[in-house]
């Protein structure tokens, strides 16, 4: 079990230290080879198991070769191909015939034992000419006899890569051991290691699930198995004078262990504990160091040892001096502050608690006495240090966790135990811990259960689920076990229960929630209705909340990504962002939309704005009626709504209240129009009411009117000029608008239909036509147009 | 003066003028009109004996009705003007984002239910985003790679969950409510993650609500946005703020569980966080956690979108690209 960190997933090699080092901190999963977890259950049931009760579990490894057919040979003769410079033949042995193979491998040697895939065999088909060659993609092939340039060979010589223990593609052969028997399936010799790795993300409040005997218990307790725990006595303490302060502050740690072990010198690591250690990845170091690493896989609980002659005396864990200097295992040289803890000696520091120990105390093989620590750090004080240095080891990742006294003392009893089973001498042991009483006697009841779950069990069930976690039942009564430091309330026990009951045991029932289908949000429902008419005719967009503009009322982000450190106040640089990226890839005639947030702070309150995002390639006019139908749909009335324009941009208002603003942008040789509106603003006019008008019963009259005009005429005024002509007028629309060169320099024809009506009578010609003389007479004089004569 | 034979011509000359191809307007005035045979016969009416009223009465409305068929205004007409078999094209039209679409249909879900949409600041205090959630100060998530912080130590919310407090504070229980919006995380984008994402939180209090309501609350929004015949499970889980926690996962849509690509091979999306809310939570707000408990869940609306669009690259949402814009919604 080793933790990975970084995509590449290679794990990092173990220091001479219970601490591993890693650089890297993306990626945290704890890895468990599945053959140490004590179960019969295949990896995937296991997986299984884990995942639906206890933790996420990431992936199932399987290490083995995927190749069939595959057996052991050994070199015994190496020619040159008559044909090709490239190619040699090798005659192997399987121990009873001699095979001649062509090969174009360049790492032989005459006795080497190698992997010989012969016709019928199944093995990886890899593409070693493809630089971007994916191994996972690789499929089986079977071998047959072929013909390689005039030599017939019956086989094949394979590469890790092809019997599929390799997870990238290899140039060479693999070799095996010289004491490896030939003749063999290559599957029998190279054992398979199947890996369950769990993602730890979810369970940072539980330090027991980074130990193989904390997922063990898990696993069992889930298949109805009870683990009874492992008893563990103290033993007695042996005092000798000034090692170490007497008192604990529990502000550094919750428990301290200190043992002094002696004759550690040429003590043999034992070979099950190798073995372990080579299957978890975790390199061999010394017997002390290999001891330490062991128990820390096993129960979760990192340890130091220290060489005695560093430090013997006056042993202590204290704050760090401010700027004290220390280096430590990885080479690196650590400026520490006083929120730092170290253990020291009487001089400096020694190891970073909770961390990474230092190089000048470390053991090395010819250390005969050790120190050996355990503590129950404070967890806030080592993620602050490991963040703040940049150093995450296995031994951080544990201990921000926080680990509950009684579980390190426990476990530094077990790897006293461990020193002294296998020859060295304890000469010296003490045990400070926290004695505070904790009271954590909970009573479930199946009511309980139920308000909770929903679902009823018998007491008994419940007490049963809780024994198989390690709870101690008296009576209805049940207290924790000392390892869950995440138990603290009720629910927390319900949760048990419901993990060990399982979650997709529990049946699925529709509420029936009062206040029955109501979405009721006046802004919410407008904001949707807004949404999809503005849908009709413009791209929905998505900008950033970031900006590079900045005002005395502009929130600015202390960690900002980039260069955008404020926060926009309004949404008219985003959406011209948005503009551009549409013109960049070539779409020239658009309108886009979104509606968003703007923020500003007034003194200390922020102030959040949903406003309503335009913008337009479209001409003005035609951008407007655009705006005008989502108007329009939103039940606004179209006809207070005003636009102000001074130099390109201006106010938009509704009656004479300002609703929005509105600009005018050049990107390459498209002019876009932007304009921003308040939502709120803009729900408050809009009338969802529909009211009755009176209608004159008599028919319309239609009349058009074509002049010649200067182009600089504003359109509106002209059209309000005319209406205000009759109160018989209900409409004055624009129909025609074009420039001509007989026209004369900046001149247009322009074209209007009026509209007129009555409602007192149908209108005659003679009445219409006195109103239209007037109308060409004042816009005459007025404007100075000239009529035009059909 | 009024003859029978005059008048059923009358159809015979309609129709040769027709024919001729004078217009409709036309020969309506000249046979339907003020100054026609056929008004100027109906005006004689009340002046003849009530036996030849029998007689020329039902003729008189025969010619007429037939005239007005003959000169219909609106007729079908193979001779067209129009080119009907010019391409289809589509008139300017817009789209939807994806993701607002998306986030639109799960509220409509949760509504139906009886969620009530409660809406709250995007820029939020320390408080209502983290303590009050129990992310306690010292929690991982709270370092400065995780969370925009402003220089007046404001937080651009991580997670639409911030709401509770102010759910707490301004509904009275029972009540269930839901908010989708933004939220923000202070890490890098990639295939997977956005630094700026949309987020929908569920919250119901109630003296009466458990775990089978959380599921079957979450079950139907699912079975409502993909259909009913989609998979799920629950495995435990772990937020500060629910206790129990759990996750959920749907089958993958795409390999029915087999494993493919989009699932990572393991046959399950990993969908929604959810859980009983932690009885402190009802605590803090004044309520007796004996009485009341809660279900809350947070779902990830870019999530949702990708698995609707069978999408593989989340930043495509935020990049506002006309050729994606116009694909989906």
């Amino acid at each position: 079990m080793i933790r990975s960190f970084g995509k590449d997933r290679h794990s990092i090699q173990a220091q001479d230290d219970s601490e591993i080092i890693s650089l890297n901190q993306t990626e945290e999963n704890m890895k468990f080879v599945k053959k140490y977890l004590n179960t019969k259950l295949a990896a995937a049931e296991a997986a299984a198991i884990i995942n639906q009760s206890v933790q996420e579990v990431d992936a199932v490894i399987s290490t083995g070769v995927k190749a069939s057919g595959v057996i052991t040979v050994k070199i015994i003769d190496i020619q040159k191909h008559p044909n090709a410079d490239k190619l040699r033949i090798i005659t192997v042995d399987d121990g009873q015939t001699l095979t001649d193979i062509a090969t174009g491998a360049p790492n032989i040697e005459v006795g080497q034992i190698i992997a010989l895939a012969k016709p019928g065999a199944k093995i990886l088909a890899v593409d070693h000419y493809n630089p971007n060659f994916d191994i996972n993609q690789a499929e089986f092939m079977e071998i047959k006899t072929v013909n390689l340039r005039g030599v017939d060979s019956p086989g094949m010589v394979c590469g890790p890569d092809e019997l599929g223990i390799s997870n990238s593609v290899t140039s060479g052969l693999y070799i095996f051991p010289q004491n490896t028997p030939l003749g063999k399936k290559v599957e029998d010799v190279i054992p398979t290691t199947e890996i369950i790795e769990t993602d730890d993300k979810g369970t940072a409040h539980r330090p027991d699930l980074l130990s193989y005997k904390g997922i063990e218990l898990e696993l069992s307790a889930a298949q109805n198995i009870k683990i009874e725990p492992k008893n563990y006595p103290v033993p007695e303490n042996k005092l000798d004078g000034n090692m170490m302060v007497d008192k604990l502050d529990l502000q550094l740690a919750a428990c301290f262990c200190i043992a002094k072990i002696e004759g550690v010198k040429g003590i043999e690591t034992p070979a099950e504990i190798k073995q372990f250690l080579l299957d978890n990845n975790v390199k061999l170091i010394n017997f002390s160091t290999d001891l330490t690493n062991y128990i820390m896989l096993l129960e979760g609980v990192p340890t130091h040892a220290f060489d005695e002659s560093y430090a013997a005396n006056n042993l202590s864990i204290r704050y760090a001096k401010k700027d004290e200097l220390i280096t430590v295992l990885n080479g690196q040289t650590y400026k520490l502050e006083g929120a730092d803890i170290v253990i020291a000696n009487k001089d400096k520091a020694m190891d970073i608690a909770g961390i990474i120990g230092g190089a000048e105390s470390a053991t090395n093989n010819t250390t005969n006495s050790i120190i050996l620590t355990a503590a129950a750090w404070n967890p806030i004080s080592v993620r602050k240090t490991s963040r703040r240095l940049s150093v995450r080891t296995e031994a951080s990742a544990r201990f921000e966790r926080g680990l509950p006294p009684q579980f390190v003392t426990n476990s530094f009893i077990s790897l006293v135990e461990l020193f002294t089973a296998n020859g060295a001498k304890l000469t010296y042991f003490n045990i400070l811990s926290d004695k505070t009483p904790k009271d954590d006697s909970y009573t479930i009841t199946p009511d309980l259960v139920f308000s909770i779950l929903g679902i009823r069990l018998e007491q008994s069930q419940i007490n049963r689920y809780l024994e198989l976690l390690g709870y101690n039942i008296a009576k209805n009564n049940c207290v924790p076990p000392y390892w869950r430091k995440d138990i603290n309330c009720i629910s927390d026990i319900i949760e048990d229960v419901a993990r060990l009951h399982g979650y997709n045991n529990v049946p699925m029932v529709i509420p029936n929630l009062i206040n029955n289908s109501a979405i009721d949000s006046p802004t919410y429902t407008f904001a949707e209705n807004l949404r999809k008419f503005a849908a009709l005719s413009a791209y929905e967009v998505k900008t950033s909340i970031f900006s590079n503009i900045n005002s005395a009322k502009s929130f600015e982000v202390k960690n900002p990504i980039g260069n955008n450190k404020y926060i926009k106040e309004d949404n008219l640089q985003a959406i011209k962002l948005a503009a551009q990226n549409f013109i960049h890839r070539g779409v020239e005639i658009f309108s886009l939309f979104e509606i968003t947030n703007v923020y500003s702070k007034d003194e200390n309150k922020s102030n959040e704005l949903k406003v309503f995002s335009y913008a337009s390639s479209l001409k003005i006019e035609d951008a407007k009626s655009e705006l005008a139908t989502i108007f329009h749909l939103l039940k606004i009335n179209i006809t207070k709504v005003k636009f102000d324009e001074l130099n390109g941009e201006g106010l938009i208002s509704f009656d004479s209240t300002v609703i929005g603003k509105f600009l005018n942008h050049k990107i390459r040789q498209t002019e876009i129009v932007i304009i921003e509106l308040e939502l709120e603003k803009l729900r408050k006019i809009a009338n969802n009411k529909p009211e009755y008008h009176h209608y004159s019963q008599y028919p319309k009259i239609k009349r058009d009117i074509a002049f010649i005009a200067e182009n600089t005429i504003k359109l509106g005024d002209l059209a309000n000029f005319i209406k205000l002509k009759s109160e018989l007028i209900t409409s004055v629309e624009l129909f025609d608008q074009f420039s001509d060169i007989k026209f004369g320099a900046r001149k247009q024809s322009l074209a209007f239909h009026i509209t007129f009506q009555s409602d007192s009578g149908t209108l005659t010609d003679a009445q219409i036509n006195e109103i239209m003389a007037k109308i060409e007479q004042n816009l005459t004089q007025e404007y100075k147009v000239k009529i035009r004569e059909e | 003066m009024m003859d029978n034979n005059s008048l059923n011509n009358l159809i015979i000359s309609a129709k040769s003028d027709l024919e001729a191809g004078q217009s409709t307007y036309d020969l309506r005035i000249k046979y339907l009109g003020k100054n026609s045979e056929i008004f100027k016969s109906f005006k004689l009416l009340p002046s003849l004996s009530s036996d030849e009223k029998k007689e020329f009465g039902p003729l008189l409305n025969s010619i007429k009705a037939n005239l007005e068929l003959l000169l219909q205004e609106d007729v079908k007409t193979s001779k067209i003007s129009q080119d009907y078999t010019a391409p289809l094209k589509v008139h300017k039209h817009g789209h939807s984002h994806p993701t607002d679409y998306t986030m639109a249909l799960m509220i409509n879900i949760f509504s139906k239910l009886g969620f009530k949409v409660f809406e709250t600041p995007e820029i939020e205090d320390e408080n209502d985003n983290f303590s009050f959630l129990r992310v306690a100060k010292d929690h991982p998530a709270r370092d400065m790679q995780d969370t925009f912080w402003t220089t007046d130590e404001k937080v651009l919310r991580t997670q639409t969950t911030a709401f509770q407090r102010r759910a707490l504070e301004q509904f009275k229980p029972p009540f269930a409510v839901i908010q989708a919006g933004k939220v923000f995380r202070a890490e890098s984008e990639d295939a997977t993650h956005l630094s700026e994402l949309n987020m929908l939180d569920g919250f119901a209090i109630g003296t009466d609500l458990n775990f089978t309501h959380l599921k079957g609350v979450l079950y139907n929004f699912l079975r409502q946005l993909f259909g009913n015949d989609v998979k799920v499970r629950f495995r435990p889980s772990f937020f500060p703020f629910v206790e129990p926690g759990a996750e959920m996962d749907m089958m993958c849509l795409k390999c029915k569980g087999s494993g493919c690509k989009a699932c990572g091979n393991s046959g399950w999306l990993e969908i929604i966080g959810c859980g009983i809310t932690h009885p402190e939570i009802i605590e803090s707000a004044g309520l007796d956690p004996n009485i009341y408990h809660g279900i809350a869940f947070g779902i990830g609306v870019e999530r949702i979108a990708m698995r609707m669009f069978e999408m593989d690259d989340i930043r495509e949402l935020v990049k506002n690209n006309p050729e994606f814009l116009e694909q989906l919604t």
